[in-house]
């Protein structure tokens, strides 16, 4: 049996090279994007796990403070703390690299002796150099050669507003310890690092090992008790699971889309199926006689879909890993970016993916070749033997499939709106029903070709006959409206979130010229301006007015959230947080002056169910404190949330504090490049980064084009698979059809003829497809918009449907449509008309 | 073009048809052998050395054996099909020195064709089917539509003009292919079993109307039966054995 | 005298050529109390009592404590940073129990920081403390006071705890003229060393929970100096003695990789406090036996007999227990023999208490001093 079914595959696969191809290659691409997108997240959760695990030594618990540093002292409690067999404090900085000795950033850990010592390094460590020689730094061998730096060589670095002369000491070998993590990465003593670029008497974490049979919970349980709520306890698994969760929704966002490849490709293995059985059903039905069983046959066909999916599962992992491979500069741009994660530097490629890929390929091929086959080869071997095609069920079934699709749609609709808004994933469930509905009633919707005359031999005809061979065309229009609902629908959000970010940028950036401190896209709170930075800065002539922004990261409900302290007090500055309720701002800010009160951004507000609140519980280093909300505004800069206040109350809350950015109001008709470049000459030792208005506009959209790119390119597969799945109903129906094709033929229709009609056929499969796509993706758009980003992300975004009149999309599916048709109509143009006779023997 | 006076098909010498006219054949076999590939290492011929010509006007009935070679005999008159040796002349044009697109035409504007499983497409209505030609030959709609009404009135199915073809019955099919055939008046009809799937009563009905509908078109008809009834309703028999023509019976 | 400093090899590999370091110096200029404190500009200083304790209900202890002061650099870097310091501060304590046959043994090492351990000035009771280990809180203390040192440990993970006063019961003697005792040829190789060889001591010793009400007497060496072992030095054998005739004996040599006896020192110090310095010569030491450490796999001499021409003693010591390892779980492969002994004479009569110390045996212990 298995040597029939190997010979049998090599004959299917002879018979017919490009339908199977065209199959192999969807299934592929389904594959690889579900590989792609799943390696992407491997690739980032084991950079962070690497750098997690790379300096941590022995360590199964980390102390963590709700803000980034926290003060040295509390090492005393974690050392009391029993359970606790050693603890290891440490300064963390990601700091800027002077751009003369290379650009980018490096994680530089402060550590104390014995963790030091305890480092594999290359050369002799000697500890009392480590210590004693200013500026002591280890890196590993790969950042110190994309930093071109050779031992001995001085490297300068800043973090804030400070900057150090370092030198490179020795290589430590930190790739061993984590070996996803980036390369860019060093080691130096506590002391220096925390005098030359941190803060004096604060620490990032604590590494704690456990003595041997301590349960982690316990210990973590003593030491939070201890410690009290300004603090985290967490093992390096919670730490990447934080990372996780903080990844959560951008990984659902890929997932979604790779699996619609997926989809679209079960399509594509459904059609090349049912033409395989439509070619085979005599033989089918002589096997059967000749005393096959239903059992072998079944064994038969689905092996050879099984070999046709195997090969695409491994075709889709070369390419999943091309894709990744391809994506990887991006994804981790956006990562760094949006989440403040470590540089993604290699594929993280696991065994894990090996199943996957077999899930995918093998899985979504046997699904998509299933039905037909039972369904055929579940008649009885008389009916096989006819020649009649496969009896047009779809015909009868297809208004049942219609009411079905509208009721799914209508009913998960009106449970979305009602007993489902509180469920989270409720938008997907809707987007699922909606993606489902499409195939339900696009048979029915095909048949509107049915109003075409057919008095003229050409594309019209094509259009006309698609109306009653649905089989093949309705599950290929179905793929092809699921890729362009997809397509229209992200396309949507993505423009929707563009255009909300615009305007909402158009409201917040107010200032002229923009300055923070160079290393402050990485290490943000870490990057102090100094006073006297900030005092040469303001003191330039053309400055009217400065606001002062004060960070200070916390924690709330165990995400990042950035408190924000400003001048609320700024003339004309109550743009800056725009009100989401619309109200007059005036008083607003009067509160936050006058009450200590604070505005909560709208994703915190939704987060934490916060939109009718008068207060909320503030992490601040004496603890949680009851703060009085004033207002909610719109933010786009942080997914987990963000708190504003006034600077004093901030200090009221937090202390005095370091600030982190200087906003400046230049006077009316002044040029604000050219305050840019007087302020960059007026401090050349400081490393700063002073943007114009116009520059930090650009580079807002700049990050939110790269982060969507992934997206796109997803899309783009999708899109491609769709299109070999026109191809592919094409090229079957062109095969169906022959007997079709050689009457027109024998009646006197030329091969151009043939040739238009089948364009037709495309072009109806097309017009449906991307109808249905359009108003499916508008859909899908107002889902996304509406449901899933104010679910997942907190954010609300104004629907842009002008971006509907997209025109480079829409050429795009037509012209992938119509590249796709023009081979299966050549091909059928190319059949003799004495083909006729065959069905006449 | 000029024509020759004596037109007289023979195979091996024997004289098949002795009418003689001033007009060129409708159809003219020279010498024509058909082989196809592949059956065995030599090829097996359908068809061996035959010569024949078909006056205008005629009704010409082709009887043999399955496998005799009839139907490919029809294919290479309707120019779907090549002969391996000698030529096929279809109103004095030599077929195998047309291209295919001139065949197509010939084809279009010269010839009817009707099958034995009718070929209606199933997803046009009766009327659209007859139409078909004309569709495909790109004639403007309105003459069409009288046309294609008045034949379908002709053969008593006036009434079943918007229906499906799944709805009517085998002769009723038959009649509307006959219709198709007609429509664009070709000058030579060729119909290959045209009752073979009809019981004997429509059969009869459809061979009738058939030979009504082309005297009246003035066209000539070839078909092929293995009927000997229908045969004898023709004015001359080939009969094919072992793809050659044999003496008229 | 020697006090063992087994800080691995590992952690601190011996630097000869450390011009900035003060070494031992003959005419050192003693100034007591002060000099009880802590020296800076030294690579190494300790302070160590070991000592043989009864409970009220007359369960016998020996017992270990001391703080070490390893200098990481001469002077304390500048900078605003806590965690600049010159030294780390070490801490071992062991306990030996030999009723229920158990040795445990305690330590600390933390950065000179101002919140985790570091050194008392003078005129501050207070010479040295630390955070006491991991998993519990509060501290480790040495002081000073005009009747005595007063030292506190604590190790709730290993179960022990020693509270402890000690009082002169004779004076402080110096260990080889004017308190320098050479080690080696080398020019630094020689320490700055005194002893208290008989400390009346009193105050608590707890044991898993349970505390004792302990007596006693104690022997305390101090000791500081750089660079102290010449280069082919690996390790020492010490002793300190308590004759129940109120004489007390100090010995110690340096063995060599080959176990040959290197350099070598001793000081008896007589009932009314006089001292004499003696060279032992190279065959005044015989072990009788050895025990192998199934922990660390090393294996030290077990049982010695003594004998000194010079003083004129023949002695056989006895370990309580053969296992009196401490073994240090910070520090890899660091591990040495401390350990209380029975000293008997000829005739097999018990005549005084010692502590012996071994280190250096077994592969890369030896210590960084």
């Amino acid at each position: 049996m298995i040597r029939l079914l190997l010979q049998s595959t090599v004959r299917q696969f002879q018979s017919d090279k490009l339908l199977h191809l065209l199959t192999l290659l969807g299934i592929a691409l389904g594959a690889a994007a579900v590989v792609g997108v799943q390696i992407l997240h491997q690739s980032a959760i084991a950079a962070f796990a690497g750098s997690v695990q790379a300096v941590r030594g022995n360590s199964e618990l980390t102390v963590f403070g709700s803000a980034p540093s926290f003060d040295e002292r509390v090492l005393v409690d974690v050392l009391g703390t029993v359970g606790v067999e050693s603890a290891t404090p440490r300064v963390q900085l990601s700091v800027a690299v002077d751009p003369s000795s290379g650009d980018g950033f490096l994680e530089l850990a402060g550590l104390d002796v014995l963790s030091l010592a305890s480092l594999p390094y290359r050369e002799e460590f000697e500890l009392r150099e480590a210590l004693s020689q200013p500026g002591w730094l280890a890196l590993t061998a790969e950042g110190a050669d994309r930093l071109g730096l050779s031992l001995g060589d001085r490297v300068n670095v800043s973090c804030g507003s400070r900057t150090a002369e370092l030198q490179l000491s020795n290589w430590v070998e930190l790739e061993q310890l984590g070996p996803a993590a980036s390369p860019m990465r060093g080691v130096m003593d506590i002391a220096a690092l925390q005098q030359l670029l941190g803060q004096i008497g604060e620490i990032h974490q604590i590494d704690v090992a456990l003595v041997e049979g301590q349960e982690p919970d316990s210990v973590a349980a003593s030491l939070e008790q201890r410690l009290g709520p300004a603090y985290e306890i967490l093992t390096p698994s919670q730490q990447v699971g934080q990372a996780e969760q903080l990844l959560g929704a951008f990984r659902l966002n890929l997932t979604a889309l790779s699996a619609v490849s997926l989809f679209v490709g079960f399509f594509m293995v459904y059609t090349t199926v049912q033409a395989m059985l439509v070619r085979r059903r005599r033989e089918f039905g002589v096997m059967r006689c000749l005393g096959t069983t239903r059992g072998q046959l079944l064994f038969l066909v689905l092996g050879e879909v099984a070999i046709l999916g195997f090969a695409g599962s491994f075709l889709g992992t070369l390419l999943g890993i091309g894709v990744a491979q391809g994506s990887l500069a991006d994804v981790s741009a956006t990562l760094t970016n949006l989440y403040v994660l470590e540089e993604v530097r290699s594929l993280a490629l696991s065994p894990s993916l090996i199943p996957l890929a077999l899930l995918a390929g093998v899985g979504g091929a046997l699904a998509g070749a299933a039905w037909p086959t039972l369904e055929s080869l579940g008649r009885p071997p008389r009916e096989l033997l006819q020649s009649q095609p496969v009896h047009e069920r779809l015909h009868r079934v297809s208004g049942l499939a219609w009411w079905i699709g509208l009721v799914l749609l209508g009913g998960t609709g009106v449970w979305c709106l009602t007993w489902g808004r509180q469920v989270r994933p409720a938008g997907f469930v809707l987007g699922l029903a909606m993606l489902l509905t499409i195939p339900l009633i696009t048979p029915r919707l095909l048949r509107v070709w049915k109003v075409v005359p057919a008095h003229q031999f050409g594309v019209l005809h094509g259009l006309r006959s698609l109306a009653s061979r649905l089989h093949g065309s309705a599950f290929c229009s179905a793929s092809l409206a699921v890729s362009v609902s997809i397509l229209v629908g992200i396309t949507m959000m993505v423009s929707s979130f563009r255009s909300t970010l615009e305007s909402w940028v158009d409201s917040v950036i107010q200032a002229d010229v923009y300055v923070t401190a160079a290393s402050y896209a990485r290490s943000r709170s870490d990057a102090i301006l100094e006073q006297s930075v900030i005092d040469e800065l303001v003191r330039h002539p053309a400055v009217r007015e400065a606001d002062l922004l004060r960070r200070v990261d916390s924690r709330i409900a165990e995400r990042p959230v950035p408190l924000i302290g400003v001048r609320m007090d700024l003339p004309d500055g109550t743009r800056r947080f725009p009100l989401t309720s619309g109200e007059d701002p005036e008083p607003v800010y009067r509160r936050l002056q006058d009450e200590q009160a604070v505005l909560i951004s709208q994703p915190l507000a939704r987060r934490l169910g916060l939109e009718d609140s008068a207060e909320f519980d503030l992490p601040t280093p004496e603890g949680p404190q009851s703060v009085p909300i004033a207002g909610i505004y719109e933010d786009y800069g942080s997914e987990s949330g963000a708190v504003a206040m006034d600077l004093t109350t901030m200090e009221a809350l937090f202390g005095e504090g370091p600030l982190h950015s200087v906003s400046l109001y230049l006077d009316e008709g002044t040029d604000p490049e050219q305050v840019v470049t007087a302020l960059a000459a007026r401090l050349p030792e400081v490393p700063l980064e002073i943007r114009s208005n116009a520059r930090l506009r650009a580079e807002v959209f700049r990050i939110f084009d790269q982060t969507f790119l992934v997206t796109r390119t997803l899309q783009l597969v999708t899109l491609l698979v769709a299109a070999l799945g026109v191809a592919t109903t094409l090229l079957v129906i062109a095969e169906e059809g022959r007997s079709e094709v050689a009457l027109a033929r024998s009646l006197g229709a030329d091969r151009p003829q043939v040739f238009r009609v089948f364009l037709g056929k495309g072009a109806g499969i097309g017009v449906v497809g991307v109808i249905l796509g359009l108003t499916g993706g508008m859909g899908l758009a107002w889902i996304l918009v509406h449901l899933i980003n104010r679910a997942y992300f907190g954010w609300s975004i104004r629907a842009d449907w002008g971006a509907l009149f997209m025109v480079p999309e829409f050429a795009s599916i037509g012209a992938a449509v119509l590249l796709a048709s023009l081979y299966p109509a050549w091909k059928a143009s190319r059949t003799p008309a004495v083909e006729l006779k065959r069905d006449d023997s | 073009m000029s024509t020759p006076q004596i037109v007289t098909a023979t195979t091996n010498g024997l004289g098949v048809s002795m009418k003689t006219s001033n007009s060129t054949p409708a159809l003219r076999l020279d010498g024509v052998s058909r082989t196809y590939d592949g059956e065995s290492a030599a090829g097996r011929a359908a068809l061996r050395d035959v010569t024949l010509a078909v006056e205008p006007g005629r009704r010409v009935a082709v009887v043999g054996r399955s496998g005799s070679g009839k139907s490919t005999l029809l294919h290479l008159a309707a120019g779907i099909d090549l002969p391996t040796t000698g030529s096929v002349e279809l109103f004095g044009r030599d077929l195998s020195k047309l291209t295919d697109r001139e065949r197509t035409h010939l084809r279009r504007n010269e010839i009817g064709l009707v099958f034995q499983s009718f070929h209606l497409q199933a997803h046009l209505s009766v009327a659209e089917n007859v139409a078909l030609p004309d569709a495909i030959a790109g004639a403007p709609r309105r003459p069409t539509a009288e046309r294609v009404r008045e034949l379908l009135d002709r053969v008593g199915l006036g009434d079943r003009a918007g229906d499906v073809p799944e709805k009517l019955s085998g002769g009723e099919q038959q009649r509307v292919a006959l219709c198709r055939a007609l429509l664009r008046r070709p000058r030579l009809l060729l119909a290959d079993e045209p009752t073979g799937s009809l019981d004997e009563e429509s059969g009869q009905r459809v061979m009738a109307l058939m030979l009504e509908l082309v005297e009246e078109h003035d066209s000539t008809l070839v078909f092929v039966t293995h009927s000997r009834e229908l045969a004898a309703t023709a004015d001359q028999i080939l009969t094919l054995r072992d793809g050659r023509l044999c003496e008229p019976t | 005298m020697i006090p063992e400093l087994a800080l691995a090899a590992a952690l601190l590999p011996a630097v000869t050529q450390e011009a900035d370091w003060k070494i031992a110096d003959p005419d050192y200029q003693w100034q007591f109390p002060q000099d009880h404190w802590a020296h800076s500009g030294y690579r190494t200083e300790w302070w160590y009592f070991t000592g043989h304790l009864e409970s009220s209900e007359g369960r016998r202890f020996g017992y270990q404590f001391t703080f070490f002061k390893i200098g990481l650099l001469p002077n304390r870097p500048d900078g605003a940073s806590q965690w600049n310091a010159a030294n780390l501060v070490m801490g071992h304590a062991s306990i030996t129990d030999p009723e229920s046959g158990q040795h445990r043994f305690s330590e600390v090492v933390h950065r000179e920081v101002p919140f985790l351990a570091g050194f008392g000035t003078f005129p501050d009771t207070l010479l040295a403390w630390s955070q006491a280990p991991a998993g519990t809180d509060g501290r480790w203390e040495l002081s000073f006071e005009e009747s005595g040192f007063a030292l506190d440990m604590r190790d709730d993970r290993r179960g022990f705890s020693l509270s402890l006063q000690t009082e002169p019961d004779k004076p402080r003697i110096f260990q080889g003229p004017n308190g320098f005792s050479r080690k080696g040829a080398g020019e630094s190789a020689a320490s700055q060393y005194y002893s208290y060889s008989r400390l009346k001591t009193a105050g608590t010793v707890t044991l898993d929970g349970v505390s004792y009400s302990v007596q006693g007497t104690s022997w305390m060496d101090k000791e500081f100096g750089s660079d102290q072992l010449d280069d082919e030095q690996v390790g020492w054998d010490w002793f300190s003695l308590q004759l129940d005739d109120r004489r007390e004996v100090m010995l110690f040599s340096l063995r060599d990789e080959e176990g040959e006896i290197h350099s070598r020192a001793g000081t008896l110090v007589a009932a009314d406090g006089s001292v004499q310095w003696f060279d032992p010569g190279n065959q005044w030491l015989r072990a009788l036996s050895s025990w192998e450490s199934e922990k660390s796999g090393v294996e030290y001499p077990s049982g010695w007999r003594i004998r000194l021409e010079e003083p004129g003693l023949s002695l056989e010591l006895r370990p309580v227990m053969a296992n009196q390892e401490n073994r240090s779980s910070i520090l890899p492969d660091m591990a040495y023999w401390e350990g209380a002994v029975d000293v008997f004479d000829d005739a097999g009569n018990t005549i005084g208490r010692g502590y012996v110390e071994l280190t250096g045996y077994g592969d890369a212990m030896r210590p960084g001093i």
